[in-house]
């Protein structure tokens, strides 16, 4: 396993580099953690950044050029992402090149790293963007990134499977900034000028945490990192924000929301509230908690509202420890609503009673092992693993949490599911008049056991 | 054990190598080693997709057998129920590892596969096994049955999966690339036990199949477990005929509603083939000449950004396959037919005026870096080893082939792909409430 060696540069910001040989190719991601507060513009603002900054920057002020310049530089892949942690709003930017031992014989002539090249490139997309004689990005070039950012946005409805997510956690987290949308709101984004859009990224240079993370083979790429970061954060103000996430054991009442859209399948999402008291408290019995109850095959879920009821095609629940959260999210049969949610919870009801073997268990935490030890086989992977240390603090190896997760009792699992209150219910329904003769005739007798 | 059992192949500029040998029961065998690694990989395919609609029923009354149209999806279908045997299904076989297994079915092939951190050997022997050892009921087959239908009627609501077929159902007359993967739920219910065991035995023969592995593995390891695991089976497996289906397309426009948020586009021109499978060279021809005409470097991409015609979503690629090539554009569009209209005439012009030899540097340099990177991701690799392995060619032939490409290589190749009278439009427009 490659190890992780963690430098403070300045207040709130650390490089991280890790060395390892064993990839085609090295890459620099960038992490910025920032608070996600009930601010719409604020949140749209932060969320428009990663993209408007990854399209150019002051040496190739164009996107074309950029692009150009990336295609020359062997395909070098570029990406800017948006999620929520709990709630921190979680901003990234990273470049993926190939590694200098595989350029074609042409290039040595020019005597350039890519590898190089392209971790300065992005340091020059967040640090030197293009800015106007007023000090503020150009108009054409926020105005463009706002229409891909409310269209982004809106291709959510078009991926029935998330929108039926994220209705789900509207209505949940109502009264919390969780609930906000990762990408702000339509109104806020349409209203942003280049001069906000502006503030909001020097605020960030200042108040976000900020992670930069490098898996290349040379010790040349790290040296070269380090200084660049030095060098450009020196003299720099910094105030990072503080970070956490409110954790809510009991909301209150059930909440139950069913609307109808002119689709196929129905989708039905349901959210838990857990009893964690933070993202540290009893996070690995959880973790095995929610994997026994559907993780994988093995799952309680899988095992039975899918294969012995043939209910639906995928049923899958998920732990979201940085909110404390768990979510179940199946593609059923509008009419099988009622008995897919009794399902689910007779599930959870099972394992709330410790109706499950210590082998069920051992195959959950089983799983959970073998796809932890083989992430260092991926660079991204082993990128995203680290990544999230920026709010943990910890770097720890993945093998050290699979000694964590084989330490988790049947009690701790069972105190976990204990632990787990529902809060919402979520169905998104099939309103479509159906040719006859196209489907079968709706079954009788309820369900197949 | 000094004896050499297999062949080795080798990229020196890529870093890499690989072995192959033919098992005693015909099956091919493909093995990639990489030190250091903890994860292992490996994947059983069987050159049967969804473009199979034929099988020769045994004892049909002619010497090979009748053919006989089998139901569409029943590739599909069969890949499910194989998990399942008389005892333990494969899914809890694998769960006792800790292994993660799936399936997969494409047009063209249908593959088995795990990965794993630990007991590589154990996990290869469950995984020949069960291909192996198909058992299906009527009551095992009607259960399939409900969730496969939920698995059609998920992709129903996937925009870029209807827009394809919708497509590809208007280039194609009665090639069979048009039908969906998995059927349609009208389709799956005619599917019967009997079916499913004349399909295995048609199409499930090692003959018909390849095994890849890659990863913290050894060939020795895998012979062993192939020695042991494996049976040979007995007659020919089934041929491919090709369709005869190179006209031009049946409409050259097709539309839909759906619920979606903005109009979603499939813009695809259809190359007429003159022999059913495209040499490697000409697949990456198509890719490199793609990546020139509307690749993010492009003036035509550029133009479409800024007039706000194309998002980040926009995405030309080639999709080919046995008897069917076609260079498809698609993204989401506020004006999808003005959209179209552009990208026509970007096509027109690069014909006239032929290919931008720096455009075409530029995307061979991207391509090549694309597939170093792909060396990376082990989980791709046992799968492409069995596409080059099932297209007749060498995992590293396309890597060798980027390497000499000229700009005038793409420029006759843009000449085969963009023929007059070979395109249609389809689109999705957002259904009204």
């Amino acid at each position: 396993m490659p190890s992780i060696s963690v430098t403070a540069i300045a207040p709130g910001v650390v490089f991280c580099p890790i060395r390892t040989d064993r990839f085609k190719t090295s890459s620099l991601s960038l992490q910025l953690a920032l608070p996600l507060r009930r601010d719409p513009k604020r949140t749209s603002a932060n969320a428009l950044l990663p993209y408007l900054l990854h399209r150019s920057c002051a040496a190739y002020p164009t996107a074309r050029a950029l692009n150009s310049r990336l295609e020359e530089l062997y395909g070098a892949h570029l990406s800017a992402q948006v999620t929520k942690v709990g709630e921190t709003h979680w901003l990234s930017l990273a470049v993926t090149s190939i590694d200098d031992r595989f350029t074609l014989a042409d290039q040595s002539a020019a005597n350039e790293s890519v590898a190089v090249g392209c971790a300065s490139l992005l340091l020059e997309m967040l640090f030197h963007p293009v800015l106007e004689r007023d000090g503020c990005f150009p108009a054409q070039a926020v105005e463009q990134e706002k229409r891909l950012l409310l269209e982004l946005r809106e291709s959510d409805f078009s991926d029935k499977r998330a929108y039926a997510l994220h209705r789900m956690e509207e209505i949940m987290f109502a009264r919390e900034a969780f609930g906000q949308n990762r990408f702000g709101e339509a109104e806020a984004i349409a209203s942003l000028t280049p001069a906000e859009v502006t503030q909001v990224w020097r605020d960030l240079l200042r108040e976000a945490k900020m992670q930069f993370l490098l898996v290349a083979a040379g010790t040349e790429e790290a040296a070269a990192v380090e200084a660049a970061l030095r060098n450009l954060l020196a003299g720099k103000e910094r105030a990072p924000a503080a970070l956490g996430s409110e954790f809510i054991s009991d909301a209150g009442e059930e909440k139950y929301v069913r609307e109808e859209l002119p689709v196929e399948q129905g989708k039905l999402v349901l959210g838990f509230r857990t009893d964690m008291k933070d993202f540290r408290d009893r996070a690995r019995a959880m973790w095995v908690m929610a994997d026994l109850f559907g993780g994988g095959p093995y799952a309680k879920l899988f095992a039975n509202v899918r294969e012995k009821m043939s209910l639906c095609y995928y049923c899958a629940a998920r732990l979201t420890r940085y909110k404390g959260i768990l979510t179940v999210q199946c593609g059923i049969e509008t009419d099988k609503e009622a008995a897919a949610r009794n399902a689910i919870l007779a599930q959870l009801e099972e394992i709330r009673q410790g109706g499950f073997t210590q082998e069920e268990l051992d195959t959950a935490v089983c799983s959970l092992c073998d796809s932890l030890c083989s992430l260092a086989d991926t660079p991204g992977e082993l990128a995203d693993w680290y990544a999230m240390s920026l709010l943990t603090g910890d770097y720890l190896p993945p093998e050290e949490v699979c000694a964590e997760l084989r330490g988790v009792t049947k009690e701790d699992v069972v105190a976990a599911a204990r632990g787990v209150k529902l809060d919402t219910v979520y169905m998104l329904a099939a309103k479509t008049e159906r040719e006859n003769g196209k489907n079968r005739e709706p079954e009788e007798g309820g369900e197949s056991a | 054990m000094s004896e050499r059992f297999y062949e080795e192949r080798r990229d020196g500029r890529l870093g890499e190598r690989y072995f192959r040998w033919t098992h005693p029961t015909g099956l091919e065998i493909q093995v990639l080693p990489r030190e250091g690694y903890t994860t292992a990989y490996a994947m059983f395919s069987a050159k049967y997709g969804s473009i199979d609609t034929t099988i020769f029923r045994a004892g049909g009354g002619a010497a090979d057998g009748t053919p006989e149209e089998i139901p569409e999806g029943t590739a599909h279908f069969l890949e499910h129920k194989l998990f399942e045997s008389e005892d333990l299904d494969a899914f809890e076989r694998f769960a006792k590892t800790g292994a993660s297994a799936n399936a997969y079915t494409s047009f063209d092939k249908t593959a088995y596969l795990f990965s794993c951190a630990d007991h590589f050997e154990e996990n290869l022997a469950i995984l020949l096994d069960f291909v192996q050892s198909p058992y299906f009921t009527q009551a095992t087959v009607e259960k399939e049955q409900g969730i496969i239908g939920q698995e059609i009627r998920m992709y129903q609501d996937v925009p870029g999966w209807a827009v394809m077929f919708q497509l590809l159902r208007v280039l194609y007359r009665s090639h069979p690339v048009g039908i969906e993967v998995a059927g349609t739920e009208a389709s799956i219910a005619l599917i019967t036990a009997e079916m499913l065991h004349d399909c295995y035995r048609n199409f499930y023969n090692p003959k018909n199949m390849v095994l890849t592995a890659a990863g913290n593995i050894t060939p020795e390891a895998v012979r062993a477990v192939a020695d042991r695991v494996l049976r040979p089976a007995e007659g020919q497996p089934a041929r491919r005929k090709p369709s005869g289906d190179q006209g031009p397309p049946v409409r050259t426009f097709a539309e839909r509603e759906m619920s979606v948020a903005q109009p979603t586009f499939m813009l695809g021109w259809k190359e007429p083939l003159e022999s059913p499978e495209l040499p490697v060279r000409q697949r990456l021809l198509a890719d490199l000449v793609l990546d020139a005409l509307a690749g993010e470097s492009s003036p035509l991409y550029e133009q479409l950004m800024d007039e706000g015609l194309i998002n980040a979503g926009f995405d030309p690629g080639f999709l080919c396959g046995f008897d069917y090539a076609c260079a498809l554009f698609e993204g989401e569009s506020k004006d999808p037919r003005e959209t179209a209209r552009r990208i026509e005439a970007e096509v027109a012009r690069a014909l006239a005026e032929g290919m931008d030899p720096e455009a075409f540097e530029r995307a061979r340099r991207k391509r090549y870096g694309r597939m170093v990177m792909e060396f990376n991701d082990i989980d791709s690799l046992a799968g492409r080893m069995a596409d080059a392995y099932f297209a007749g060619e060498d995992l590293f032939a396309r890597a060798a082939a980027c390497r000499e490409l000229t700009a005038e290589d793409a420029d006759r190749r843009l000449r085969e792909m963009f023929r007059p009278g070979f395109s249609a439009l389809s689109v999705i427009w957002p259904k009204k409430e």
